[in-house]
């Protein structure tokens, strides 16, 4: 008896010690009556600052925005970044920082898949909302984790429209080139699969190391098999590689990349071989290239706020990314928790923002949210265009 | 196809063979394998992108630049990273070479790492593909076999008309005799160094527009360059040529009647094979002695 | 010309010369012998500046060149024909000359000397374009000796000249040896052979437990039996 009124005593001061604590938990980390600390994490130097510092920028100008018309439920989004060097020691001691010191409400980031990948576990674990940015690895989104969501590409989606592309286009006799590194294999498998579903099958199936400075057998064993489009999971380089070696015998097949080759301009010159990439097509991210007249209120806010910058595509994920966020962010409500931003970004329908191909869907089911690839060309000597997009299941 | 793979084979090989060029000849002065000849390969191909591309100065000025950045890079790096371990063991100067190789890439990725994933690099002559006979080449493919073939003859020469390339000779062939006849063997493994270095220059100069630039290159160049300089026997010039151009075929071959994914074994295969058969190489004499 | 006192070397921890000293006059042969490891070698090699003495000290014409380098000692007219002969196998005949002479800056000085040498060894000018590896074991030991003279040395320092020639052959060496001597070269000759430095030497000197043993003329080395049995050991 005496005991049981001790251990009363003992709950009674336990609770009210605990109190303000539990009245603290009530507003979630990150949340204060006037801010809403957004994290981020990505190379924001090194070459990997493309897929880090770049979109970030992005993400900062959709806030900018935001915050100029009054924020969200009267709250201004601040973002704190993070560099991991696109490394993944460095990605996971970040995601730790922005969790547990910064106190961050949500994190929005992710540049190279590796990184990601390493940090995705601690994240997972936290139970923090996490919407990916840019890593495009289906081992980041897959399987789902409840609070992780991703309006990248990934490599499975992106092999997918490969060969629905390849269909669209009438092609009778696709030939696969790739790599298989890691990289390429991440593209491969779920491309197979994707044959597999289709009930279709490679005319040829060839390999490409990503150090390769000739493609002639490739070439002509292709030739060989009269293929008409080719699916390329190759890097730049040996994509050039592949292209330079086809133009050399007048082989000019339907030639379908992907986001590993971002830049058709760039890759034209990689090539080098005047016209070698007239049948090229490769995925974007988002439908507009930077110098088009629908993505000028960016182009003003990025180059105003980063002087000596251009926009960039990169800039242009963060924008699109950011608006997803900032729409789950207005729907939890004046009260925000973690718990409802997740709530809200798995109602996420059919959203649309100005950067990606189509519109947004996140379900608790697939944390994927955008399945539209966008085909961009480019005319040899001509600008880049946008010419279609995909969108897979 | 088979003439087709083997004007492919003979192209790439080239390529290897420029790559194995350097490696010998350091080999051949020092007993020394520098594990950092495909990184001084990368930096000299950024150097030239540098003067050439960014600060628009003609090819051949590029060029020259080149070498002249890799001699003296070559030269420094032996007088600071290797000479103090030249005097100690093989594995401490094979080490040193290791890290250069690093800081090599390191170095590049810093400075030149945030323009472009793949450096293109314009080509010499003109891009499109000329046809012989019926055979298509990129011009370019041609300036690379033509600059592995001078770079081979102009060591051929150096070697047999120059006191300073016959002595260079002499100390391969028997470092404690070259001491004995005066010269300073330590100053000949530097100079071989930033010899092999300049190799290097010219070298990534001239196949820059065919594999493009990038801060990892240069581990696959050195890779190749090494297997075609112990296919050659490590020791001989002409072995170098023959032993890349030998790997660019067999890869080339394979690639073109088995399947692709046996082009990268399959060079190691033919080295194998030529190593458990003659092991000196196909043109290789005895191996240098150390001074 | 040579005044070699209380040389000592070694080879790490091992002590292989403790106290050496004999010298060379000027014009004369003068013969070192000893057996097998007794530190012959590294006597020419501590003279020729191959190996860093411990102690002692070399003299050449006066001057103390004790730790020098070898380029600087063989500008200083020593050189030194080594055992095992050493020649540039993979170069030609005329290049290996070449290279004897490469410490030299005196154009005119060197085509005299290439004359000289290949007149007193005519077989070398038949197969100036051969690789020095495909010459025989005699011919190869005259090209040591002619790459030598070819620095235009005051004193020759000859490691077991003698060593695998056939009988033959060993005359003609003898032979060269005198025709050195009687051109005025000073020449310290290394030597197992003791008939061989008895029938050129002036002077000889035996080496045994890193120190000179026994110095006398050398006409009489063949006949003493005492040296003979301390030479052999
Ligand atoms: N570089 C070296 N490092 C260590 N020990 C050595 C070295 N060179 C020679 N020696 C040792 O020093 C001793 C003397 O060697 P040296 O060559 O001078 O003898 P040598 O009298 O010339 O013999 P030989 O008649 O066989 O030529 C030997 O015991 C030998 O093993
Ligand atoms: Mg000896």
């Amino acid at each position: 008896m005496r005991q049981s009124q001790g251990l009363l005593r003992a709950a009674a001061l336990a609770g009210a010690l605990l109190a303000p604590a539990l009245a603290a938990a009530q507003s979630a980390p990150g949340v204060t009556a006037d801010t809403l600390r957004i994290g981020s994490f990505g190379a924001l130097t090194g070459p990997g600052y493309l897929y880090g510092r770049l979109v970030m920028n992005g993400v900062e100008a959709v806030f900018d925005q935001v915050n100029a018309r009054g924020g969200v439920h009267g709250r201004r989004l601040v973002l704190v970044r993070e560099d991991d060097r696109c490394e993944p020691g460095a990605a996971i001691a970040a995601t730790r920082k922005l969790i547990h010191q910064e106190q961050v409400f949500a994190l929005i980031g992710g540049g190279c898949s590796n990184a990601t990948i390493a940090a995705r576990a601690e994240i997972e674990q936290s139970g923090i909302p996490f919407l990916v940015f840019a890593s495009v690895h289906d081992g980041i989104t897959m399987p789902r984790a409840r609070n992780i969501f991703s309006t990248a590409l990934t490599s499975t989606i992106e092999s997918q429209a490969q060969l629905a592309y390849a269909l669209e286009q009438g092609a009778r006799r696709i030939a696969v080139v790739s790599m298989r590194d890691a990289w390429g294999r991440a593209r491969y498998q779920p491309l197979m699969e994707e044959f597999r579903r289709r009930g279709v099958s490679p005319v040829a199936d060839e390999e490409i190391t990503p150090d390769a400075n000739d493609a002639t057998p490739q070439v002509l064993r292709l030739r060989q098999a009269n293929a008409d489009a080719v699916i390329m999971l190759l890097y730049p380089k040996p994509g050039a590689v592949f292209l330079r070696d086809a133009a050399r015998f007048g082989y000019r097949p339907l030639a379908i990349g992907q986001s590993g080759i971002a830049d058709p301009a760039a890759f034209e010159e990689q090539v080098g071989v005047p016209g070698a990439t007239a049948r090229f097509v490769t995925i974007s991210m988002v439908r507009y290239t930077p110098d088009m007249p629908e993505v000028a209120p960016w182009r003003d806010a990025i180059q105003a706020k980063y002087p000596g910058d251009r926009l960039s595509v990169f800039n242009l994920f963060g924008v699109g990314a950011a608006q997803v966020l900032v729409e789950a962010l207005r729907r939890a409500g004046p009260e925000p928790t973690r718990e409802r931003l997740i709530e809200a970004l798995n109602g996420i329908r059919d959203f649309p923002t100005d950067a990606f191909g189509g519109g947004i869907t996140c379900t608790p089911e697939d944390g994927r949210c955008n399945k539209t690839v966008v085909w961009i060309q480019k005319e040899p000597g001509g600008p880049i265009r946008v010419i279609g997009t995909t969108t897979v299941r | 196809m088979l003439s087709y793979l083997l004007l492919s084979g003979l192209t790439t090989g080239s390529i290897y063979a420029l790559v194995a060029l350097g490696i010998v000849l350091v080999y051949k002065a020092t007993g020394t394998i520098n594990f950092a000849h495909g990184d001084q390969l990368m930096i000299a191909g950024f150097l030239a992108f540098t003067l050439h591309v960014l600060l628009g100065l003609p090819y051949l000025v590029a060029l020259a630049g080149a070498v002249a950045g890799s001699f003296a890079l070559g030269a420094v790096a032996a007088q600071v990273g290797f000479r103090a371990v030249l005097r100690t063991s093989l594995v401490n100067v094979v080490l040193a070479t290791l890290g250069l190789a690093f800081v090599l890439k390191g170095f590049a990725r810093l400075t030149w790492g945030g323009i472009s994933d793949y450096l293109s690099f314009p080509p010499l002559v003109r891009p499109e593909p000329i046809l012989i006979g019926d055979m298509v080449l990129l011009p370019q493919q041609l300036v690379v076999t033509a600059g592995a073939l001078a770079v081979m003859g102009l060591f051929a020469l150096f070697f047999r008309l120059t006191t300073i390339g016959k002595a260079m000779q002499a100390t391969a062939d028997n470092p404690r005799a070259a001491r004995l006849v005066g010269i300073r063997v330590e100053r000949i493994h530097l100079l071989a160094f930033a010899v092999g270095a300049a190799i290097a220059g010219a070298g990534a100069t001239l196949m820059a527009p065919l594999t493009l630039l990038y801060p990892d290159i240069g581990f696959m160049l050195f890779i190749k360059g090494f297997a075609a300089a112990v296919l050659g026997g490590l020791t001989s010039l002409p072995g170098a040529l023959v032993g890349g151009i030998a790997i660019g075929v067999v890869e080339a071959l394979a690639a073109g009647y088995i399947h692709s994914s046996f082009l990268e074994v399959s060079a190691f295969v033919a080295i194998m094979a030529t190593l458990v058969l003659r092991p000196r190489g196909l043109m290789g004499g005895p191996p240098p002695r150390r001074a | 010309m040579l005044e070699v006192e209380h040389l000592a070397v070694s080879y790490g921890p091992t002590r292989i010369l403790e106290d050496v000293s004999f010298a060379v006059p000027e014009g004369q042969v003068v013969s070192l012998l000893g057996g097998n490891g007794s530190g012959k070698t590294t006597v020419l090699n501590a003279l020729c500046g191959m190996v860093r003495p411990d102690g002692g000290s070399a003299r050449i014409a006066g001057e103390d060149c004790t730790g020098r380098r070898p380029d600087e000692i063989l500008r200083r007219g020593v050189a030194q024909v080594p055992q095992g002969r050493e020649v540039f196998a993979t170069m030609t005949v005329a290049e290996n000359l070449e290279m004897g002479a490469y410490a030299r800056r005196d154009r005119d000085g060197v085509r005299r000397d290439t004359e000289r040498v290949l007149a007193l060894f005519p077989r070398l000018r038949e197969k100036a374009r051969r690789r020095a590896g495909t010459l025989s074991g005699g011919e190869q030991q005259m090209l040591a000796v002619a790459r030598a003279m070819m620095s235009g040395p005051r004193l020759l320092l000859m490691d077991e000249p003698s060593v695998g020639l056939a009988p033959a052959v060993l005359g003609d060496m003898v032979a060269t040896i005198r025709a050195l001597r009687a051109e005025g070269m000073t020449i310290l000759l290394v030597e197992q052979n003791v008939g061989v430095a008895a029938a050129v030497a002036d002077t000889a000197h035996v080496l045994r437990g890193g120190r000179i043993v026994h110095s006398g003329p050398a006409a009489r080395l063949l006949g003493d039996e005492e040296v003979l049995r301390s030479y052999l050991g």
